[in-house]
């Protein structure tokens, strides 16, 4: 085992003491106390139901990490896109971003129905919903990170007689860069939350409907397999976003670490 | 050298006046400051914090512009002449790009101007890195770099598209001690192997008399010409010339004008 590795294992082993502990815990809890299991199921019992119930689970999780995945690609592509388009028009942006701003606002758990009633039972709303929920901190931090340049080094790229584009392309894109991912380490959970929440009201498959159907039926052990489920997808996307900024931000001083 | 000034000179500032708009009046920072330098000079300005001598530096770069007063090049205007080649800026801090790495620092100019095939950029970019003395950090970033790693980065991606004009502001001001005295001596040998005329701005009075053909004393407040001091220390300089009588002469005539201004200031 190299340093690295050793430094990695104990640097997260106190993370894995006290999670394990907490299962133990509960556990331990929930059995001498004798619980009932529709009221707070035990994590033994709760493993036990995501295997027994695996196939419908893991297919019903399948399809709402899809539809967050197109929903977080789509919003974020929409919101650089509009950072680069604010960048080169200032009326567009005093135009555009008080309705970013409204967007905002809305609360999720509102439009998610009616999106519904305009695209359908399938795929459409969630990938609306999860777009729509992390459109906006990557809006504003790309909107930053492409303005924001050191003032000394705008100074510099201006001497050299730099045009708007090389400015871009050698300066602006890359300072942007870490404060996307800042952005995209946040709004991956929130395109996940925005996909289940669009399954609650209405919806034929997904983990958002397992959800609701559990919560129909006061079937708290399915409740926790459906919410440890998505927890585990949630976080297998975040660190997909992580692993891709590890490999965008190449260059030392550039991570906004979480 | 002095002698070369009255020939004809390279950079005429006429009558520079530049004051800053502020929501209680105005505030007045260079005053009616004529000069002209002449090629291949290296001229430093000196003064207290607020005499405008770093404004006038970013006056003569276009970064500013003045509120009266001209600029010319070589019988041109400023911007006229810089559309033709850019000249050089060091600034006090190295301003590199932290996502290029050293090599790339470097040729970014050469590539933004879109100077030769990239075969012969990349052969600029050694040839002044090993100037500079950084040749084998080619592939480091700014990150990875010391304090003055990177300023002399920063002077030679200023170098490497050979401008006629070099523009240095502070640019040592934010090293510890034996780093500034070390790219002191370093600058002498630079300037020495290019031909360029060099504007610097400096705090060091000791900097100003090793690397000057002239010192340019600034009053404060507003920044107006004191005095001109010609340096007049034989060339080829060098580190031990720091102790010589002729030297600290010239450091003891600075110290007193600089230092005059305070008791009727």
């Amino acid at each position: 085992m190299g340093d690295v590795a050793r430094g990695w294992v104990s640097s997260r082993l106190p993370a894995f003491v006290l999670f394990a502990s907490v299962l133990v815990l509960w556990e331990g809890i929930v059995r001498l106390a004798e619980i009932p299991a529709y009221l707070l199921p035990a994590p033994g019992r709760i493993v036990l139901r995501i295997f027994t119930d695996w196939s419908s689970l893991s297919g019903n999780v399948w399809v709402t990490v899809q539809a967050a995945t197109a929903g977080f690609l789509l919003g974020t592509s929409l919101a650089v896109f509009l950072a680069f388009v604010f960048l080169y028009s200032k009326t567009v942006e005093n135009a555009v971003f008080p309705w970013a701003i409204i967007i905002k606002t809305i609360p999720i758990i509102a439009i998610a129905p009616l999106l519904t009633i305009w695209l359908g039972f399938g795929i459409a709303p969630k990938i609306a919903v999860a777009a729509i929920a992390c459109f906006f901190p990557t809006l504003v931090n790309v909107t930053r990170g492409l303005r924001a340049l050191d003032r000394e080094i705008v100074d510099y790229l201006q001497i050299l007689g730099s045009t708007p584009r090389q400015m871009l392309v050698h300066a602006r894109v890359y300072n942007a860069l870490p404060l996307l991912f800042a952005a995209m380490k946040i709004t991956v959970g929130m395109a996940m939350i925005g996909a289940i929440v669009a399954e609650f009201t209405g919806a034929n498959l997904g983990i958002g409907t397992i959800i609701v159907n559990a919560g129909y039926r006061q079937d708290a052990t399915l409740l926790f397999a459906a919410i440890f489920l998505s927890s585990a997808a949630t976080l297998a996307l975040y660190y997909t976003v992580l692993a891709l900024e590890r490999v965008a931000l190449f260059w030392p001083e550039s991570r906004v670490d979480h | 050298m002095p002698a070369s000034v009255s020939a004809s000179p390279f950079l005429e500032l006429d009558g520079i006046f530049k004051a800053f708009q502020l929501p209680d009046g105005e505030l007045k920072v260079l005053e009616d400051i004529t000069l002209s330098v002449g090629e291949r000079e290296f001229l430093s300005f000196v003064g207290h914090s607020g005499c405008g001598k770093s404004t006038l530096l970013r006056i003569v770069a276009g970064l500013e512009t003045a509120s009266l007063g001209d600029v010319r090049i070589e019988g041109r205007t400023r911007a006229e002449w810089a559309s033709k080649r850019p000249m050089g800026f060091v600034f006090q801090s190295p301003a590199l790009l932290p996502w290029k790495t050293l090599m790339e620092n470097v040729r970014l100019p050469l590539d933004i101007l879109g100077d030769g095939a990239s075969s012969e950029r990349q052969k600029k970019a050694e040839e002044v890195i090993e100037l500079v003395r950084l040749s084998g950090f080619e592939r480091q970033f700014p990150g990875q770099l010391s304090g003055g790693m990177k300023q002399r980065t920063s002077i030679a991606r200023s170098l490497v598209y050979r401008p006629e004009l070099l523009l240095m502001d502070e640019p040592f001001g934010a090293l510890d001690d034996f780093t500034r005295r070390e790219l002191t001596d370093e600058l002498l040998r630079i300037w020495d192997e290019t031909a360029c005329t060099v504007l610097f701005v400096t705090h060091s009075l000791p900097e100003a008399v090793l690397l000057s053909d002239r010192v340019v004393v600034l009053d404060t407040k507003p920044g107006r010409i004191r005095e001109i001091v010609p340096i007049d220390l034989p060339r080829p300089r060098g580190r031990d010339m720091r102790q010589t009588d002729a030297f600290l002469a010239h450091l003891r005539r600075l110290e007193a004008l600089i230092f005059a201004g305070e008791d009727h200031g």
